[in-house]
């Protein structure tokens, strides 16, 4: 890893994903200062693991996900504003994070308030007739300490509006986000509907591979699959309870050769040998060949594990 | 360091709007804040959920990038590449940070992309997904489990060439292959 040479492609790549030792990584970071072919191609190499990031299975956090977000970050802003009033006064926390606007303009009406208060106090300083007239002295002494009182006062009702207002902010936010789970529950629940409606969609029944005990009912499985929309429902009966620690896992066999068959979800069936995959992930596009049935390690695999226990095609 | 040479092949349409809100969110705009979190936190929290395999641990990883983004919304200028494409190389590496329970190994300033890919509109990221998926599921074998073992599992090449038993020339070779051949497809 030379100065003077570019970085091996490869070792590039093991540098974008963080792969490299401390030392190796150091080595290539000094390079990328001076080098902007290299450094081009570890942003074009990031861009790719952009790609390859979005296989995962895309999944919306839970919803308290967002209440606690906004919860700390409502009780960071409240930290700050009442312990740091310096850095309040400068708009900035001790994180370096900048404050709302409002909270400093908040603190500056609040200061300007009581200015105006204590210039009207010292307005009001001056007797009306037929009044007694306080000694000066007494007045000197006593005025100057009401605006500090009458700031304090308005201070807390600055903070006491401006915490008002982040509740209120709060509970928008957590109503906006209820409002978009139940959006996302209805497109998917949308989705079943048209996946089970689907004129088009692929029907497939699974019947055990070899029958054991003719006396019992059969497993069976049905498959409901929509390749366009990389939809499916799969619904199981008779099934054989499982040993623990033990899983049914559902594959699609892709019909274009040469690719893998593709985990379409885990299953356990219920006491009397019901189970069902509803919506799991899958690609778009994707041909199905076949369906298949394995038990698997709990968890699932990514890979079959023979014996395949129904199948269907 | 950063070179707009659009790797992923989707117009930067969100860009501007990314970048306004991370101003707002410099002012302590909350909505600002909360319309960031709408529009990616299902990509960090997946991909961190992906590498984590455990709710709670992704949704630290989720809650710590987005309180780094309230903190320091610079940071995360939109300038750097796409505010979500970023986001999502963030979160992976942050988790298997978090996986070897190691510290931050680096700052997300490092994290430059040369993707102007949109992924902040659901329909847009939708699209991606899928291409993803496909060109991913038609990777070779190889290719596709020792990228797997690399990015989502965090495994270094001698780790991989440990467990798999292959030379770690070729796992190197594997792995960027595997990565320049996703970049084909979304350049074709």
């Amino acid at each position: 890893m030379s100065q003077l040479r570019h970085i091996d492609q490869e070792d590039l790549a093991l540098y974008a994903l963080q792969l490299l030792s401390a030392d190796e990584a150091a080595q290539v970071a000094e390079h990328l200062k001076t080098c902007s072919e290299c450094s081009a191609e570890v942003a074009a190499l990031q861009g790719d693991m952009v790609a390859y990031a979005l296989s995962a299975e895309m999944l919306a956090p839970p919803v308290a996900a967002k209440q606690r977000l906004f919860q700390q970050i409502a009780r960071e802003k409240k930290v700050v504003s009442m312990a740091a009033p310096a850095a309040f006064e400068r708009g900035e926390t001790e994180s370096g994070q900048t404050l709302p606007e409002v909270s400093h303009e908040a603190t500056q009406a609040s200061i300007g308030r009581s200015q105006e208060l204590w210039d009207d106090a010292r307005l009001d300083d001056r007797s009306p007739q037929g009044l007694e007239v306080i000694p000066p002295s007494v007045l000197s002494r006593t005025l100057p300490w009401l605006g500090w009182p009458v700031a304090a006062g308005l201070a807390i009702a600055a903070v006491s509006l401006y915490q008002q207002r982040a509740q209120l902010q709060s509970s928008v936010i957590s109503e906006s986000t209820r409002i978009a789970a139940l959006t996302e529950d209805a497109a998917r629940g949308e989705a079943l509907i048209d996946v089970l409606t689907d004129r088009g969609a692929m029907r497939v029944t699974l019947n055990e591979t070899a029958a054991k005990e003719p006396v019992k009912p059969k497993p069976q499985g049905r498959a409901t699959y929509v390749a366009s929309k990389g939809t499916l429902v799969f619904l199981a009966s008779n099934l054989a309870p499982l040993e623990p620690q033990k899983t049914y896992e559902l594959w699609l066999i892709p019909a274009e050769a040469g690719l893998s068959p593709i985990p379409a979800g885990t299953f356990q069936p219920d006491s009397r040998g019901n189970a069902s995959v509803v919506m799991p992930t899958l690609p778009k596009g994707i041909e199905a060949k076949a369906f298949g049935v394995t038990i698997e390690e709990e968890g699932g695999s990514k890979t079959p594990t023979a014996p395949i226990v129904l199948a269907g095609a | 360091m950063y070179r707009n040479t659009g790797t992923l092949n989707i117009p930067p349409f969100s860009d501007e709007e990314d970048s306004a809100l991370l101003s707002r969110v410099s002012e302590g705009d909350e909505q600002a804040m909360a319309s960031l979190f709408d529009r990616y936190s299902k990509v960090v929290y997946s991909v961190a959920l992906r590498v984590l395999r455990d709710p709670a641990s992704a949704e630290d990883v989720l809650q710590e990038i987005f309180m780094q983004i309230w903190r320091n919304p610079v940071s995360f200028t939109a300038s750097r590449g796409s505010l979500g494409g970023w986001l999502a190389v963030v979160s992976r590496n942050r988790s298997i940070d978090a996986l070897r329970r190691r510290k931050p190994t680096e700052a997300v300033e490092d994290v430059v992309l040369a993707s102007p890919c949109n992924l902040g509109e659901e329909a847009a990221r939708n699209i991606m997904i899928e291409r993803a998926r496909v060109a991913i599921y038609k990777l070779p074998a190889e290719q596709r489990k020792t990228l797997e073992m690399a990015f989502f599992d965090g495994l270094t090449h001698s780790e991989i060439a440990e467990m798999t038993g292959d030379p770690l020339g070729t796992v190197k070779t594997r792995i960027r292959s595997a990565l320049t051949t996703l970049r084909k497809v979304f350049q074709s």
